[in-house]
């Protein structure tokens, strides 16, 4: 299959509620910090869902966790979610979303220094930038990890998928039916 | 892992002939030898292992040129640096030809990173070290010019897996041919 055209039927429903609850708990104030996508407050739901980082495989357990963290999330944001415009206008824009093919990656720390620690050296973005987990059937692992990069890290992130050796990692892409593509492994968009 | 002394540093003390900081840049770049050795913590442990380390680096690297090339690789060879960034097709310098499976490659990086020094590899192995090799080599020559930073290399080099170049004849090659780029 020609992963430009691989098309992730459903997937911008569960993306799009999950995005709200990131956005809400991102304070942008001008500067990056990328240790707010490193929170003490979602740290053990993290591990308890990736243990091994990126040498995790996928399982049930790890869904499970996925799902726990999700949930505390949600808790912590409470009522104070952004408007459906945007969330919306955030899902549409340009190198907002990524795919990560965790068990794909090299974990070299060759896109740490280029996405100032944002991924880690595993090639795992911060937790708090997680959304969702999805089947991508051009991957390596059986799921991939959807995240969220704020559009002040989008072009330091977006050279950090050309840089990865492995090409594990592909933003994607709302297409006018409102599902979502791939753009492809490994690829920068411009 | 260190962060400052690496195996790509021990890569070009070594190609220098400086052994002794080869040796201390290679034992640095391994983990629980970093920053502790170079700020002298671990330098008692760095002196007694220093020779081994040496060794190993030095291992590693005498295999670099032994790779079979064909008479297009060969004079193909050492132009890369100079800007001439696609190889011969089919060459052993032609990066754009699979080395080994991606199942292969991330087997092999997930053993090697973690097996004693003394390891010796399969052939799935070395097929998977090589094509590692290859992808970062790819990248390296692909984005070379851009705002790519060095660490970002120094990482990639600083893996444990490097170690075991000596057994890879190929893989030393598209990796020296980086370190002489990168360091030189």
């Amino acid at each position: 299959m020609d992963e430009t055209t691989t098309i992730l039927i459903g997937l911008s429903h569960g993306v799009d509620y999950e995005l709200r609850y990131a956005m809400a708990r991102y304070d942008y104030d001008g500067r990056v910090q990328v240790s707010r996508f490193r929170s003490a407050d979602l740290e053990s739901y993290a591990q308890q869902t990736f243990p091994e980082s990126c040498h995790t495989q996928f399982s049930e357990s790890v869904e499970l966790a996925f799902k726990g963290f999700v949930n505390a999330r949600r808790k912590l944001v409470g009522g104070e979610l952004p408007s459906d415009e945007l969330v919306t206008a955030e899902l549409s824009r340009p190198k907002s979303i990524l795919v990560v093919d965790w068990e794909g990656s090299l974990f070299d720390g060759a896109v740490t220094p280029e996405t100032e620690g944002f991924i880690d050296d595993d090639c795992m973005p911060g937790w708090d930038s997680w959304l969702t987990l999805a089947d991508v059937p051009t991957s390596h692992g059986k799921k991939c990890l959807i995240c969220w990069v704020p559009e002040e890290l989008a072009e330091k992130v977006n050279f950090g998928v050309s840089v990865d050796a492995a090409s594990c990692m592909s933003w994607l892409k709302v297409n006018q039916n409102g599902g979502m593509s791939l753009v492809g492994w490994g690829r920068s968009v411009s | 892992m260190g962060t400052i002394a690496d195996l790509l540093n021990a890569g070009v003390s070594a190609a220098r002939g400086d052994w002794g900081a080869a040796a201390t840049n290679a034992f640095a770049a391994f983990p629980g030898f970093g920053d502790g050795a170079k700020a002298g913590n671990m330098a008692a442990k760095a002196a007694a292992h220093g020779n081994e380390a040496a060794q190993a680096v030095k291992g590693a690297l005498g295999a670099v040129g032994k790779g079979a090339d064909d008479a297009a690789g060969a004079a193909f060879a050492g132009t890369r640096k100079a800007g001439a960034s696609v190889a011969p097709k089919g060459t052993a310098f032609d990066l754009s030809i699979a080395r080994g499976t991606k199942q292969q490659m991330l087997d092999a990086v997930r053993k090697l990173d973690a097996a004693d020094a003394a390891t010796k590899l399969s052939a799935d192995d070395i097929s998977g070290l090589t094509e590692n090799a290859r992808l970062v080599a790819k990248k390296y020559w692909e984005l070379k010019g851009t705002a790519r930073t060095a660490q970002s290399v120094q990482n990639q080099l600083n893996r444990p897996r490097w170690r075991f170049l000596d057994q890879a004849p190929e893989a030393s090659r598209i990796i020296q041919e980086i370190i002489d780029d990168f360091g030189g």
